[in-house]
């Protein structure tokens, strides 16, 4: 079959292309992935390898200018240069080459100032996006997140060189979610806790305190592999693993909760709406794993009481408490994504944590359930 | 004239059954929901395309009718649903072919939906919570009045 650019050469349009849809979102994939060969031409190519449940992603970035800035939050998943990654990741943004393509520069100039007109309602590009070419932009960070999952490979295109705390603090979410769901792993937000190999998932939206039960852990001598996102294996036994180091607090209150953590602030200097940002791994790296055995779901309930207490709950209420926050934050979720969430809460235990104001008390409470459910 | 029959919009809702409860999200709205066991009855039964007198046959036979005609909750609550966006018309019909459940002798309890409208912005393009009003979320017209 020949390609939609071959067809196009011999113009004016003949009426024997066949498949043209698919064809259009290829060529979309192959001019992007052609932009980060220019991109090479005057940069040399940086690659940071990755071990993520047993498979091994190779990002490749056009330069070094923001390869520690994104890969910082993986640094504790690094690993030796492996022949043949499984997932390979381009990255590189728009001040480091135009696309070869004119159609495409006008495109992505078009999309980015008005992409409401552009995309659907989750985020995917209306016009490059299906199955096995994934498709999406997030307005805010200015990503556009590529995969061709027949070919595992992956394109991450910056518009802007600058890289708000949120996505240095977990880059990457759209394009593993998409992958991983291929590897029969779900991307999951939940914050990720162990004490001697075996650990809970902390579910809950945003402000739930995911965050500061995850660092009061971390405080016992507890194992951490996130504080907002982590992927989940179910087969042969469910399993967490980690995909960043980094954890996030609210406001100056919640730093000033853990004594010493004020000084590990990575954006000390932040504007008023970003949150308050570290990576674990810098400064407590025997603490921060790669994976666990998961135990039981957890789902923390600010209380104001002093004692954090811990009672049994329904798995309908798991359920409900991780699959809408974890569906809504990526685009393409759809019903295998709810149905992997539902065989988790079916594979562990369930349980409400009343969040007491004593933080000790909340490792002690996680620690004695781990305990209990081991026995 | 032939009872209007309705099934579950694909394009936008996925749904799964918990035990006797059932979860169902809206991706379009980004709105959730949480049925209760007779409400989550009727949405499997609506997966297969019926109408409110099908569920209303159907579930009569599982049940001891409570205080009023079951058709008249069951109308009712598609009139919710429908409201919703959770469910369309159709023309496929398959819930009658459903094989017979044993009478449980319980008594009706009336269907309930509880709509979570809480991750609505969260689901329509605004995939990071963490940003505040100077940057993401940016509604289109906010972009609109630049």
């Amino acid at each position: 079959m020949p390609k939609i650019a071959d067809a196009a050469a011999a113009w004016p349009p003949t009426d024997k292309f066949e498949d043209a849809p698919s064809q259009w979102r290829r060529w979309f994939f192959d001019s992007m992935a052609d932009g980060f060969t220019s991109a090479l031409h005057s940069e040399e190519e940086t690659a940071r390898d990755l071990r993520i449940g047993g498979k091994t992603i190779r990002l490749r970035f056009a330069g070094q200018a923001h390869t520690h800035e994104l890969t910082r939050a993986f640094a504790h998943l690094a690993s030796e240069a492996k022949q043949q990654p499984d997932l390979d990741i381009s990255m590189w943004d728009a001040s480091q080459a135009a696309p070869p393509a004119f159609l495409l520069k006008a495109y992505l100039t078009a999309m980015t100032h008005a992409w409401w007109e552009f995309l659907n309602p989750r985020g995917e590009l209306i016009d490059f996006h299906g199955h096995p070419l994934m498709a999406a932009y997030h307005p805010g960070s200015d990503v556009l997140s590529l995969l061709d999952c027949e070919r595992n490979a992956g394109l991450y295109w910056r518009r802007t060189a600058s890289i708000p705390y949120y996505e240095a603090a977990s880059p990457l979410r759209t394009l593993l979610h998409w992958w991983f769901r291929g590897q029969g792993m779900q991307f999951v937000h939940a914050a990720a806790v162990a004490n001697g190999g075996a650990g809970v998932l902390l579910v809950g939206k945003g402000g739930s305190g995911k965050s500061t039960a995850a660092l009061a852990c971390v405080d016992a001598g507890f194992q951490y592999a996130g504080d907002d996102y982590a992927m989940v294996q179910l087969h042969p036994h469910p399993r967490v693993h980690s995909l960043y180091n980094s954890c996030k607090l609210v406001g100056d209150d919640d730093v000033a909760r853990f004594p010493g953590l004020a000084a590990r602030v990575w954006n000390a200097r932040r504007t008023q709406d970003e949150k308050a940002t570290l990576f674990l791994h810098e400064h407590w790296p025997g603490q921060v794993t790669r994976d666990f055995a998961l135990k039981a779901i957890v789902i923390p309930r600010v209380t104001g009481k002093r004692e954090t207490s811990l009672t049994s709950c329904r798995g309908f209420e798991a359920l409900t408490a991780i699959a809408p926050s974890t569906m809504a934050q990526l685009p393409s979720s759809d019903a295998q994504d709810l149905h992997f969430l539902k065989e988790l809460v079916q594979a562990v235990p369930s349980f409400v944590m009343e969040t007491g104001t004593d933080l000790p008390g909340i490792p002690r409470a996680i620690g004695n359930l781990l305990a209990r459910i081991s026995e | 004239m032939a009872a209007a029959c309705y099934g579950i919009d694909r394009k936008s809702v996925v749904f799964e059954r918990f035990d006797d409860e059932l979860i169902a999200i809206n991706l379009a709205t980004g709105t959730y929901y949480s049925l209760n066991p007779t409400g989550a009855e009727i949405f499997e039964l609506l997966s297969h395309g019926c109408s409110a007198e099908d569920a209303s046959s159907i579930l009569e036979k599982r049940y001891t009718s409570g205080s009023g005609p079951l058709v008249l909750e069951i109308q009712r609550f598609f009139e919710i649903l429908r409201r919703e966006g959770l469910i369309e018309p159709t023309t496929l019909s398959e819930a009658m072919n459903f094989p017979d459940s044993a009478a449980s002798g319980r008594i009706f309890e009336p269907p309930v939906l509880s709509a979570h409208r809480d991750m609505q912005e969260l689901f329509l393009l605004d995939p990071i919570h963490d940003t505040g009003k100077a940057g993401w979320p940016q509604t289109q017209a906010d972009a609109e009045d630049r």
